[in-house]
């Protein structure tokens, strides 16, 4: 066994992904009887220097609380997490893929880009409706798991509404984070996050599964990535209504 | 010749038991102009008020020639920078540390200023004082790109966010401006002078009009402002450094 936590303990398979600040490994996880519990993946913090290492770890275990606090289908569940040790862990389900490896396939049929795109906005407004922004929605954060249920993941950049209007009173300083391609213009010009701001992400994201034309869908992606905050959705169920309905034919 | 014909000053902070986070550099004669600043430490990161300090104690090592252009603005704030990225080393919670910086020298011909951050600086201009410098907040950015109308940012939160200011983590983003004598001075030769942090021009802009008279006197318009500001109640240290110069020597006059 490569590790124990409460009454479980697992084994790393091998390692599968990393990113600039974590590790993911593909582990078998087992509860203290021995009873193999199946196949996991674990996101591990990387170690860092020690100026950054505080920072970080702070970073990483808020992730970890709003990626647990949120129980949605299509939203990535957290099982088990240590934000103690040395280098700080959680577990999730094991992804079978992500959306931009299936785009690239090119086998993606079009019922399956509806599905796909419904599933997206149902996750990310799920987070909204709990006043959590994704701030990095993009194929690769988006995740197939078993039955082609697709997930949001990736909590890295949430941001808690909430909490920032609380701290609003204090001058603080605003930078763009995540993805160019999917920045809105006022991320990428003035850091300036919203609702908005992740369904303009939305947006190019339908445009990246090259919907075959339906006038209805390109409506819905022009009004989502609108360069005028105020000429988007102001909420991701009027566009989910919206694409809806443009599909209705293509879904019967 | 530039004469200094009257100052006046105040930085306290917004809850007398808070520590004040601006720090300013009062009227200091170098070469043959004169120095002014207020620097605005960030309030939400540790070592605020160090970053704002840092940025002042600069300002006072510089010369005249470095402020006559030996020393350009850009590496004026590249300095301060590194001096406000130092900070970590003696306190590593102050990583984030971060400060606005707004100086004017008055020189020869003209004012020169460096500007990151959202003081301001202003000029009276007939009855009526001018905004020299832009707001580096994400506010003004968004209406300057022409992503919002100011009317429709008036409800929406972001008016305490900045885009720029001096930290180890920021790109450097800086205004840097000369203004000549000429187009703010009076006829008389007098130029009136005033750099505000955001919670002194706060209460200024809640009616920018006071009476010509006092726009002239840098010690009736500290006054009046900062009994303003007591009146509403700081929302947030409050700075000013108010100056009067005259640029013409006294003989000019009788020209």
């Amino acid at each position: 066994m490569d590790g124990f936590h409460g009454n479980y303990k697992y084994k790393v398979v091998k390692g599968i992904g990393n990113g600039g600040f974590g590790f993911v490994d593909k582990i078998e996880l087992f509860n203290i009887a021995d009873h193999r519990c199946g196949e996991y993946a674990r996101k591990s913090l990387s170690d860092m220097g020690q100026e950054l290492r505080e920072e970080f770890r702070r970073r990483f275990a808020r992730e970890v609380a709003y990626q647990a606090s949120c129980v949605h289908s299509n939203v990535a569940n957290i099982y088990l997490c240590d934000l103690k040790a040395e280098q700080p862990w959680f577990i999730m389900d094991l992804a079978a893929g992500d959306l931009q490896k299936d785009i690239d396939s090119g086998l993606l049929t079009t019922t399956k880009k509806i599905d796909i795109i419904k599933m997206v906005m149902e996750g990310v407004m799920y987070m909204h409706s709990i006043g959590y922004l994704h701030r990095d929605i993009k194929p690769s954060n988006v995740l197939r798991f078993k039955d082609d249920i697709y997930k949001v993941s990736d909590f890295g950049l949430v941001k808690n509404l909430d909490r920032s209007s609380e701290s609003e009173i204090l001058t603080k300083i605003a930078t763009a984070m995540g993805t160019a391609k999917y920045m809105a213009p006022e991320v990428s010009i003035a850091g300036d996050y919203s609702k908005r701001t992740d369904i303009y992400a939305l947006g190019i994201l339908i445009e990246d599964l090259d919907m075959p034309d339906n006038p209805g869908v390109q409506e819905v992606v022009k009004k989502s990535t609108a360069r005028r905050p105020l000429d988007r959705y102001s909420e991701i169920k009027d566009m989910r209504d919206d694409f809806v309905a443009a599909v209705r034919e293509e879904s019967k | 010749m530039i004469k200094l014909l009257g100052s006046s000053a105040f930085s306290f902070p917004k809850e007398p038991a808070r520590k004040n986070e601006d720090s300013i550099l009062l009227p200091r004669k170098v070469g043959e102009g004169f120095l002014i600043a207020i620097a605005d430490g960030v309030g939400s990161y540790a070592g605020a008020s160090s970053a704002s300090e840092a940025a002042i104690d600069y300002l006072t090592t510089l010369r005249s020639s470095d402020l006559e252009g030996v020393i350009s603005v850009e590496e004026i704030f590249e300095q301060i920078k590194q001096r406000v990225s130092d900070l970590s080393i003696q306190d590593t919670s102050y990583f984030e540390a971060a400060t606005t910086l707004t100086f004017c020298y008055a020189g020869k011909k003209g004012i020169n200023i460096g500007h990151v951050g959202d003081c301001r600086v202003y000029f009276k201009h007939g009855d009526k004082l001018r905004q020299a410098t832009k707001d580096h907040t994400q506010h003004q950015k968004l209406i300057d790109e022409g992503l919002y109308k100011p009317s429709e940012l008036k409800q929406m939160s972001g008016k305490n966010t900045l885009f720029s200011a001096i930290s180890k983590n920021i790109n450097l983003y800086f205004q840097d401006l000369f203004i000549p004598y000429e187009s703010i001075s009076t006829k008389d030769g007098i130029v009136n002078l005033f750099i505000m942090s955001d919670g002194a021009y706060h209460a200024w802009e809640l009616r920018p009009r006071f009476l010509e008279s006092t726009l002239e006197d840098p010690n009736r318009f500290a006054a009046n402002l900062h009994r303003r500001i007591i009146r509403f109640q700081p929302t947030d240290d409050c700075s000013l450094i108010s100056v009067k110069f005259s640029i013409k020597s006294q003989l000019d006059l009788f020209d």
